[in-house]
């Protein structure tokens, strides 16, 4: 589904992400783990196409997001790590703003919009303008959008950030039912415990290098995630 | 602490002057100083000439020792000016500037988030009446003996115009937050009063040579009125005579206010920052939307934005709403128009004064120069969607378009109708303003290009103060200036019509330029963004 290869990153003469090469498969939930400043949103942000990079490829499903970006955008979604989002729109007037971007059908995107909205309890306030929004409905609604054009691959930068208790576990189902009906995730966190029960495969970076990448078990063995990434950090 | 904030509201207002955001750098001491000088250059070249033509038809008070009204007049121009362009974003800069909560949080004294807030008003207020207030200095000390007194007291007059402009602007800023706090539609509030104001200063600036003519006509009369009823203002103009009991009095008085005004802000700034107001609940019900084209979605984005802020529509599409106004004007009485135009036009043709005037109208709307800037920390999305930027960049023109042609159009055919002239001439009085109206956009498109900033706290900086939006709005009047400017030269040898194709041939020219650089160039900078 995602291919990274040597995909290098530089900041003036300071290499952001340094020679990353890694694979995401369909129905995979892969966890990209690293300290602030590792390098991890540069690489997910490379991945969705709205960065440039200096070396290597990345493509999607077989197309290039240099050579083919359109194609590629069509099959994913992006949530960032801030959800800053079209203030001046109200929430529903945002979700058909993205709807109508990626060609959803007025039915669809109606049965969509209630099904995630509903879950995730924001359908009381899409009439609300995104300013009144609070950060976690915000996350929230940018939640709803990316997943309103069933994409096959989702991106997000600390999804969980800003979402309270029950969103945050309703978020968690909603990633396996993508990677159940043959999708695919790759996503950033610090939080190692969600990580740890929720990723088939996760990835560290430290210093814009992968230092370790596998299925969970293999990244972290008998130990915990977090004794495993506190060890490989002091390294 | 307060010299950290001042410097940080200084920098975020001309951030564009001290960073180089291509290559992501500050910028050289030297390179911010010319960056200024030109600025200020500009600024004098476009008004200076207009201020020193209508200071030198007052020159006439000067035989009639009338000095201390020439600078009444002079005066009230620049605060009016001044006021006009500052009152704006005074609201939205000091209570409305995003980084309020942040600065709030923190163990600032809530006066110096205040102070740091205004000076940067007063900076705005001083900025806009320099031109008049300096240049109906020159004038003033170029018809009298060299005196250092004199020159040092039209500098305290220049100040206390820049004073009062500032007392002005805060005070309608500080209305419009107290009545904001009490209503729910906040953004209406705004609205109305800028609405409000800009129709005043509008009526004033119509009018402007009908009064001028009338004091100068007037001048003993009305100036002895003013000695007799209105002390404060005779006074206001015998400052800059030299006059000690009026420097020492405006000084004091200028003072007390600004304390008097400095208080009463301190006292309910927090307040009124932290105050909610009373937000309605709106729930939404559930309604099939029928879908839209990428592109139709593109352009409603761009049309949501514009509509949803007022500081937006009021400083880049003013012309949306005078144009109308204005082909209503034409059409009531554009026979006495067609009259006063031959007449300002000295010597020019009626048919070129009449594009020049409605391609100036046209000028009015720039909402494409910000419209990249304005993206804001929300430009991840437009990044991120699978829309090439072409579309995206479509999108924006298009909306600037349909804003301008068809309010032109109005104007134009009303023009064609009231007017007379010609088949010809007809013909191109609708036509040129149009493909000027066209050329304008793709020029202010190009100009969003011009260094974006996504990091503002407060829109009103990418609307208003930006050096694309100032190079778009002055761009296009020089050229259009140029148009009528140079036929003054060029009638001897060609008759208006073919002047005016040539024009209309030159401008078709820029277009194909500009529409090229758009499908080769703009997309790979979007893309760099």
């Amino acid at each position: 589904m995602l291919k990274i290869e040597h995909l290098t990153k530089k900041y003036s003469d300071k290499k952001a992400v340094d020679d990353l090469t890694l694979q995401i498969k369909s129905g995979e939930i892969y966890g990209f783990i690293g300290h602030n400043g590792a390098g991890k949103t540069t690489t997910l942000r490379s991945v969705v196409g709205i960065q440039q990079f200096d070396e290597g490829t990345i493509t999607i499903d077989g197309h290039s997001i240099i050579d083919e970006p359109i194609v590629c955008k069509k099959m994913l979604a992006y949530i960032p790590d801030n959800p800053d989002l079209y203030e001046f729109m109200s929430g529903i007037q945002y979700l058909n703003f993205v709807a109508d971007i990626y060609e959803v059908d007025s039915n669809l995107r109606a049965e969509r919009i209630k099904k995630y909205a509903d879950s995730l309890e924001i359908s009381k306030d899409l009439a609300q303008p995104i300013s009144a929004y609070s950060h976690g409905m915000k996350q929230k609604l940018a939640i709803v959008s990316a997943w309103l054009h069933d994409p096959k691959l989702i991106i997000m930068d600390e999804p969980f950030v800003g979402l309270d208790p029950k969103a945050s576990h309703i978020l968690k189902g909603m990633m396996r039912e993508v990677c159940d009906n043959g999708g695919a995730i790759f996503f950033s966190t610090h939080v190692l415990e969600v990580a740890e029960k929720l990723c088939d495969k996760v990835a560290i970076i430290k210093a814009g290098k992968l230092i370790r990448m596998g299925s969970m078990e293999e990244v972290k063995g008998d130990d915990t995630l977090e004794e495993v990434f506190l060890e490989l950090e002091g390294e | 602490m307060l010299k950290i904030l001042v410097k940080k509201q200084i920098k975020e207002l001309f951030s564009a002057y001290f960073f180089d955001s291509k290559k992501k750098k500050m910028r050289s001491k030297a390179t911010i100083a010319l960056y200024f000088l030109l600025f200020f250059g500009i600024i004098f070249g476009i008004f200076g000439d207009f201020i020193y033509s209508l200071a030198s038809k007052l020159d006439v008070l000067f035989t009639m020792d009338l000095d201390w009204f020439y600078f009444v007049i002079t005066g009230m121009c620049a605060i009016t000016f001044s006021f006009f362009l500052a009152a704006f974003s005074t609201y939205s800069s000091v209570y409305e500037a995003k980084d309020n909560d942040l600065l709030l949080s923190m163990p600032i004294p809530v006066k110096y988030i205040l102070i740091s807030r205004i000076i940067s008003v007063y900076g705005m207020c001083l900025f806009y009446s320099l031109p008049i207030t300096i240049t109906s200095s020159i004038v003033y000390l170029k018809s009298k003996d060299f005196a250092p007194f004199i020159c040092l007291s039209c500098l305290i007059w220049a100040f206390v115009v820049s004073v009062i402009s500032f007392l002005l602007s805060t005070i309608l800023g500080y209305i419009i937050a107290k009545i904001s706090s009490l209503v729910k539609k906040k953004k209406l509030v705004n609205m109305l009063f800028s609405l409000a104001f800009i129709c005043l200063y509008y009526f004033v600036n119509f009018r402007l040579n009908k009064i001028v003519n009338s004091i100068i006509s007037n001048a003993i009369v009305y100036g002895n009125s003013i000695k007799d009823k209105g002390l404060t203002i005779y006074l206001f103009g015998r400052i800059a005579c030299g006059d000690l009991d009026a420097i020492f009095g405006y000084s004091i008085a200028c003072l007390g206010l600004l304390l008097f005004v400095y208080r009463v802000m301190t006292r309910s700034f927090g307040r009124l920052l932290v105050s909610t107001g009373k937000q309605a609940h709106i729930e939404y019900k559930e309604k099939k939307v029928a879908a839209k084209s990428q592109f139709m979605a593109l352009l409603s984005k761009e049309f949501s934005r514009f509509a949803s802020s007022p500081q937006y529509m009021l400083n880049c599409g003013m012309g949306v709403f005078l144009m109308p106004i204005m082909a209503v004007f034409i059409f009531i009485k554009g026979a006495k128009l067609q009259e006063a135009l031959m007449k300002e036009g000295v010597g020019l043709p009626f048919t070129v004064m009449a594009i020049g005037v409605i391609c100036i109208l046209s000028t009015m709307n720039d909402m494409v120069a910000p419209s990249i800037s304005l993206e804001g920390k929300a430009f991840w999305i437009c990044r991120s969607l699978p829309v090439s930027p072409k579309l995206i960049i479509r999108a924006k023109l298009a909306m600037q378009l349909i804003l301008t042609i068809i309010p032109l159009a109005l104007v134009s055919v009303s023009s064609c109708i009231v007017f007379d002239c010609g088949f010809w001439d007809k013909f191109l009085i609708i036509l040129i303003p149009i493909i000027y109206s066209v050329f304008n956009s793709l020029f202010d498109l190009r100009m969003a290009f011009y260094k974006p900033d996504f990091n503002w706290t407060n829109e009103i900086y990418p609307i208003k103060q930006s050096l694309s939006v100032f190079v778009s709005l002055f761009g296009g009047w020089i050229y259009v200036a140029a148009f009528i400017g140079l036929y003054s030269f060029a009638y001897q040898f060609i008759s208006q019509l073919l002047y005016s194709a040539l024009f209309m041939a030159l401008t078709l020219v820029l277009i194909l330029i500009l529409t090229l650089w758009l499908e080769k160039v703009a997309v790979k900078r979007f893309e760099e963004l």
